[in-house]
């Protein structure tokens, strides 16, 4: 079970070009898409669930050319959208048993079996006879994994999956998706570090439409081995840290400004060594990144 | 900060392409809609850019102004809502009821300066190249301004108020649309009635855009005035301006204190409850559950086709603003069908079913808009709601998912349909009509293709197209309901008039006959509707093959031939129904247009004026005149053909030796020989275009020669025809009915057909007309007649065989009545010499009898229309016996009145006979005096027609009409108020009163005084009549009849001039009388 995908490029009519010949072999298990906000990560999932056409590359799952069969993949496909709505009128129930029907459970006791079930996984059976129109944003989004899981899918696209829910839903997703990734290809895209962290055994990093790295999250983490430094400065020190270190990162820590800087050797006596973190490596990926474009 | 919302709004607007776009659309419409209503006033005098247009046009808003106020007006507030704005707007420190005035003001002001562009385009015409430079007047900017501030500016503010108080309380654009679409049908429901039944006052200050009232006004102006004046702001037009103008600040008041941040920034359904979230620990694994059996065959997408379109139905007809929208239209049907009348001039009508299936037209545009909203609604509710991320990625084809919207669609419209038949059959039983009902017709009207459910899927699948091609919301509800529209107004202007240019379109569907029924429009129909499936099943095919699945394409994909959407059957099938549309087109324009059925009036135009240019030197020429006629006509109803054999008398009347015998014919009409004392002519002229033939006789016809000629014809209608000038009437299936001329052959030059409208005539590059009548002094005219200038008084026999079912009718005695061989035959003798305005006929009847003295009288009408029989056998029994008394004797001992469909008109009376269109009575609810008295005094007239006919020489010069026409009306007039008094009098004097006021402003040339009365429709019958009544009130109804006897009885063989009879009236009338008469007579003035 393995997701091939070849020199992708594809240039909006705008001019942005949101994917620059990316290439990605992902195989069974949680494969963990990292990148900024505008990196390319959705147009990159859209182009993989079909909905959109790239301008030039290859997409293979399983044999299954995508791009010529989009219709094909559809068949084994789940899909969660970054953004999207339900019908307001109509239950959740309603609702998956219309789209376990269009995903080919055509037994009407398999459909029911299958809705109910995933319903209780994500926690909607008590308000499954209740409108969507009534649902929070947590509830929708539980929705939405629920559907995304209907017909038992080999290629499991979630687009930003835990934004809205709250932390013990969030635990609940993680674990559901652990699950399926057991048998399953499973991409993750999102721009949480610890989502991928946790729950990923490969993944790649995304950055202005290209693949900037990929490999495994403790590979990536383990290659700044020694070379991660970190200081609490005053604010004010902030721009001159930046100007003579490679600041990676900085955030605030009981008022005090914490910077992370990386480099070879101790930067100065004041610095303590930190034990790299994925999130270091990303942020050290992305700065060597906009060096370079700049 | 209302200043700084406006200017904000105001240059946000105005930077904008797509406002120049508007702009740019509203000066096409400025140009568009003055030629429309320039065409509509047919005075050859009117300029194009008369003020009066410039008013009408700026009352009338127009359709491009109202589908871009809809478009833009509810933005400036709804955007806060649709981009999500309105979070951190509403949050700022602004006053919120100032914030909404100043997007209410800007949003207004806004529609204000975009409608400048209509004034720019109505002040720019005349450098628009429409119409030569002399048809402009200056542009005549403070009348446009006039009208811009008067009517435009009122009219945009309704229209955003109403717009704004909708959206503030409802939160939800649509409900801004409706409130302005529904608005607009109101203004088209009143401009449609006022035309039909004349400016009420209900109709002037209720109308929303003062178009009714304007019309009132400008109708009333000279032409001087029309083409320079201002428009008086006067009567109906003060309250309207009022009534509307309060209402408008009505709804913004309300809007006003509705609006809050905080109830309009709530989210659309965000009053619901959100439901409680509750966490129940889950322990049973998902793999356990995940093991379902998938299946994709063609069989299952067949399934979840039928199960989507279900679920799709119900989608659009659950939500309780469909049951309230179903609620409020079949009110409406209600109250139309109880209170319609489907002949405004008659009255109210028996509850027949064909005045029940008027709704779906009254209401067409209406319902018809609501239907291509709600399509594209449905089209786009995936991408509305935001699911479609989610349903772009299922395993479904795009044909399973599209087109089962379209079959919840096509199962909605016919919810639609048949709700308005419910309701037709259960007011058609209320009213007791249960036993006129017609299911058949029921079902044809409402659920088929004319006008009804099958139309409304036809539109749906164009809206289908539309979304697929655009794949864009607004775009596809603009684009849809804009070509709607489009076609809707090209046909209602005259810019379009061929049916095969009006999507969805069949002909003849508002040409319903109670007696005719559809005629050969069904024929059209079936093959019309054909042709629009067609296309429809490629609009369907294309809208699957280009809709966007996921993001949009761009258009090369799209239209690539290796697009996966259809498979090859599928585009196979685009291409063969497209090539079959383009067979069926061809089919219906060599059946329609090739055959010669229907010609566009500017073709006919063209033709016309060739005729005359080419052959005007017949006028010149002596050509012999019918004067006995004996005929062999059969008539084949089924076929719509007649065969017939002329044996006809010539005589040169003439100083002058004929040697070519010149023949004009009809369409449909072949001359298969012409004999000459038995010998063949030869042809000699063929022109097949203009149907002029001419014949060499055999033997010349010297001054006052006769000579026998018998005629061999036959007329066949080949294929068929669209809804237009000529039904084709006098062969149909049922209720043929022709004038002779219509069968024989007109000699020598055709006069009917030259050009009677001055403006069409100058078009043409023919001389202008100072009267459509020969002048009173012309000798040559002096010798004719007005009824056919080729014939002198004709006498004859006429045998004519129709189908057994039917009766064959002709003028003259009835001599003998036989059926064999499925064929009825009768026999018809004309004794003694009679105007050669003869008919024929052929229908299903059912005939009773009365008597009147020495006179016979039989009534044949529809069997479906027993209800006024009586009325019209007592009318004609009194109007014989007064016509006995007072005016020495009805000429007939036997007289024949019947029933006739309406296309040939709606009065005729030619030897023993008598016809009445089925409009003008035979249906009509009596109860009413007005309607008894309205039936009573057409049908007398008639009698006196007869009775002038028979004893007086009319001059085919001006005036003619004044004693064929009037003088006939002024004694039914007489003969009413005896028999039902002078308030049945008063009744029918009102209605022409009204009539002329409807149609007297419309007069294409110049309206000559009566004397010189020249044949307009509001002249004689209407206003000359009253203006007889008027005179005979003056010098007493005695000596008036005293005049008109001793006028008609002194040289009864001369050719009689009205004049003269006004004369002798006018001598008879008080000196303190007479400048009131000549105020009537003399100079043209308004009633």
């Amino acid at each position: 079970m393995k997701l091939e995908i070849k020199n992708l490029s594809k240039t909006y009519p705008n001019g942005v070009q949101a994917l620059k010949n990316v290439s990605l072999s992902i195989g069974k298990g949680m494969f963990g898409l990292l990148g900024q906000n505008g990196a390319g990560k959705s147009t990159l999932m859209r182009t993989i669930a079909t909905l959109q056409d790239p301008d030039a590359g290859e997409i293979d799952f399983n044999g299954i050319d995508v791009l010529k069969n989009p219709e094909e993949l559809r068949k084994v496909l789940g899909y969660l959208p970054q953004e999207f709505g339900v019908y307001p009128n109509v239950s959740a129930k309603e609702l998956l048993l219309h789209i376990a029907d269009m995903k080919g459970i055509t037994h009407p006791g398999e459909r029911k079996d299958q809705v109910e079930a995933l319903l209780q996984r994500v926690n909607l059976y008590n308000v499954k006879d209740k409108k969507l129109s009534g649902y929070s944003g947590g509830m929708k989004q539980r929705f939405g994994i629920a559907q995304a899981l209907l017909a038992n899918p080999q290629l499991i696209i979630v687009d930003e999956p835990t934004a809205g829910l709250d932390p013990m839903e969030r635990n609940r997703f993680y674990n559901l998706l652990s699950e399926l990734g057991e048998n399953s290809v499973v991409i993750l895209s999102t721009h949480i570090v610890e989502d991928v962290s946790t729950l990923c055994n490969d993944m790649a990093i995304i950055g202005d439409g290209e693949v900037l790295l990929t490999g495994s999250p403790s590979e990536i983490e383990t290659s700044l081995n020694g070379k991660v430094w970190e200081k609490q400065i005053d604010k004010s020190e902030y721009i001159g840290h930046k100007d003579r270190y490679k600041v990676i990162s900085n955030h605030f820590h009981l008022g005090r400004m914490l910077v992370t800087v990386v480099s070879e050797d101790m930067p100065d006596s004041d610095f303590y060594r930190k034990s790299p973190e994925l999130e270091d490596a990303y942020f050290n990926l992305l700065y060597d990144h906009q060096k370079i474009t700049a | 900060m209302i200043l700084k919302i406006i200017t904000y709004e105001l240059r946000k607007r105005f930077t904008s392409w797509i406002t120049l776009l508007f702009f740019a659309m509203l000066i096409f419409q400025g140009f568009w809609y003055t030629k429309g209503f320039f065409d509509y006033y047919p005075n050859d005098g009117l300029l194009m850019n008369a003020t009066a247009i410039g008013y009408m046009n700026l009352s009338a808003c127009g359709m491009l102004m109202i589908i871009i106020v809809a478009i833009v007006t509810g933005t400036a507030l709804h955007k806060d809502l649709q981009y999500g704005t309105g979070q951190w707007v509403y949050a700022l420190p602004v006053k919120e009821k100032s914030f909404y005035v100043g997007r209410f003001l800007s949003s207004f002001l806004f529609n204000v300066l975009l409608a400048l562009g209509y004034v720019v385009g109505i002040a720019l015409l005349p450098y628009s190249g429409i119409g030569e430079p002399d048809r402009f007047g200056a542009i005549p900017w403070g009348q446009i301004l006039h009208g811009f501030f008067l009517l435009t500016v009122p009219n945009l503010f309704l229209l955003t108020s109403l717009f704004f108080v909708a959206l503030v309380f409802t939160r939800r654009l649509a409900a801004g649309y409706l409130v302005v679409f529904g608005t607009v049908i109101a203004f088209l429901l009143m401009q449609t009635v006022s035309e039909a039944s004349g400016i009420t006052p209900a109709l002037a200050i209720g109308d929303p855009f003062g178009y009714v009232s304007t019309d009132g006004l400008t109708g009333q102006m000279s032409l001087e005035e029309r083409n320079f004046g201002y428009l008086p702001f006067t009567g109906y037009l003060v309250l309207n301006r009022a009534l509307w103008f309060s209402i408008a600040i009505v709804a913004f008041l309300l809007s006003y204190f509705k609006f809050s941040f905080k109830s309009f920034g709530n989210k659309v359904g965000s009053k619901k409850k959100t439901l409680k979230d509750v966490y129940v620990a889950q322990t049973e694994s998902l793999k356990a559950t995940l093991i379902p059996k998938l299946s994709f065959s063609t069989g299952d997408f067949i399934k979840k086709l039928w199960t989507l379109a279900k679920l799709e139905f119900q989608n659009i007809t659950r939500p309780m603003s469909f049951k309230m929208i179903i609620g409020i239209i079949v009110l409406m049907e209600i109250l139309q069908s109880l209170m319609w009348n489907a002949s405004f001039y008659i009255g109210p009508t028996m509850p027949l079913t064909s005045t029940m299936t008027l709704f779906r037209l009254s209401f067409g545009v209406f319902i018809m808009m609501l239907i291509i909203i709600w399509s594209g609604e449905l089209f786009f509710k995936d991408r509305v709601v935001k699911i479609s991320a989610i349903t772009d990625t299922l395993p479904v084809p795009v044909w399973v998912t599209q087109f089962s919207r379209f079959l919840a669609l096509a199962g909605m419209a016919f919810i639609l349909a048949f709700s308005f038949m419910a309701v037709g059959v259960i007011v058609q039983v209320l009213k007791g009509g249960a036993s006129l009902m017609e299911v058949g017709l029921f079902a044809y009207d409402m659920l088929g293709y004319n006008w009804g459910w099958l139309t409304y899927v036809l539109w749906i699948a164009v809206v289908f197209f539309i979304a697929g091609l655009t794949g864009n919301r607004f775009l596809t509800h603009i684009l849809s309901v804009g070509s709607f529209l489009l076609i809707i107004l090209a046909f209602e202007l005259g810019l379009a008039e061929q049916v095969i240019f009006a999507y969805a379109a069949v002909p003849g569907l508002e040409d319903y006959s109670e007696i005719s029924e559809y005629g050969i429009w069904y024929t059209s129909a079936v093959w019309y509707f054909l042709m629009w499936t067609v296309a429809a099943i490629t609009f369907v095919l294309l809208g699957i093959y280009l809709w966007d699945r996921g993001a949009g394409k761009s258009w090369l994909t799209k239209l690539s031939l290796r697009g996966k959407q259809l498979n090859l059957m599928g585009k196979v099938g685009i291409f063969a129904a497209l090539i079959a549309f383009f067979v069926l087109q061809s089919f219906i324009v060599k059946n329609v247009n090739k055959k010669g059925n229907f010609i566009p009036s500017a073709t006919l135009e063209e033709l016309d004026a060739t005729y005359e240019r080419t052959y005007g030197y017949l006028a010149e020429r002596a050509h012999p005149k019918y004067a006995h006629l004996d005929l062999q006509f059969n008539f084949y109803p089924e076929k719509r053909k007649a065969s017939y054999v002329a044996d006809v008398l010539l005589i040169n009347p003439s100083d002058r030796r004929i040697d070519t015998l010149f023949l004009n014919t009809k369409h449909a009409v072949a001359i298969n020989s012409v004999y000459q004392e038995g010998e063949m002519l030869q042809v000699v002229r063929r022109d097949s275009v203009q149907r002029v033939f001419g014949f060499a006789l055999s033997k010349p016809m010297f001054p006052k020669d006769t000579a026998l000629v018998k005629l061999k014809m036959v007329k066949d209608y080949k294929g068929f025809t669209q809804s237009g000038a000529d039904p084709q009437a006098d062969l149909m299936a049922n209720g043929s009915f022709g004038a002779i001329a219509e069968y024989l052959p007109v000699i020598g030059y055709d006069s009917g057909r030259e050009l009677d409208e001055n403006r069409v005539r100058y078009d043409q590059g023919l001389a202008k007309w100072e009267s459509r009548y020969p002048e009173i002094r012309d000798t040559k005219a002096l010798m004719e007649n007005p009824f056919a200038p080729d014939a002198l008084r004709v006498t004859g026999s006429i045998t004519i065989s129709t189908s057994e079912n039917q009766v064959p009718f002709a003028p003259g005695r009835l001599l003998s009545t036989s059926t064999k061989k499925g064929r009825t035959s009768r026999t018809y003798e004309i004794g003694s010499p009679t105007y050669f305005n003869w008919y024929l006929g052929s229908a299903k009847v059912a005939q009773k009898t009365f008597n009147s003295g020495k006179t016979g009288i039989s009534v044949y009408a529809s069997p479906k229309h027993p209800f006024n029989i009586d009325l019209y056998g007592k009318a004609l029994e009194k109007g014989i016996d007064y016509l006995n008394n007072a005016f020495g004797g009805y000429p007939y001992e036997e007289v024949r009145l019947l029933e006739i469909p309406f296309y040939q008109g709606e009065f005729f009376a030619y030897p023993n006979s008598i016809a009445i269109s089925e409009r003008e009575g035979w249906y009509a609810d009596t109860t009413g005096m007005k309607e008894r008295a309205y039936i009573f005094q057409s049908t007398v007239t008639q009698l006196a027609k007869h009775w002038i006919q028979h004893n007086v020489n009319i001059a085919n010069v001006q005036g003619a009409e004044m004693l064929s026409v009037a003088l006939p009306e002024s004694i039914g007039l007489q003969i009413l108020e005896k028999e039902m008094g002078q308030e049945a009098l008063e009744q029918v004097i009102e209605k022409k009163r009204d009539y002329v006021g409807l149609h007297q402003a419309n007069e294409p040339n110049k309206e000559p005084p009566l004397i010189y009365a020249d044949g307009a429709d509001y002249l004689e019958p209407h206003k000359g009549a009253i203006a007889l009544n008027r005179l005979q009130n003056i010098i007493g109804r005695e000596k008036y009849n005293r005049v008109i006897l001793d006028f008609i009885q002194k040289k009864p063989e001369e050719q009689k001039v009205f004049l003269d009879l006004y004369q002798k009236l006018l001598d008879a009338v008080p000196l303190a009388e007479k400048e009131k008469v000549a105020d009537l007579f003399e100079r043209v003035n308004i009633l």
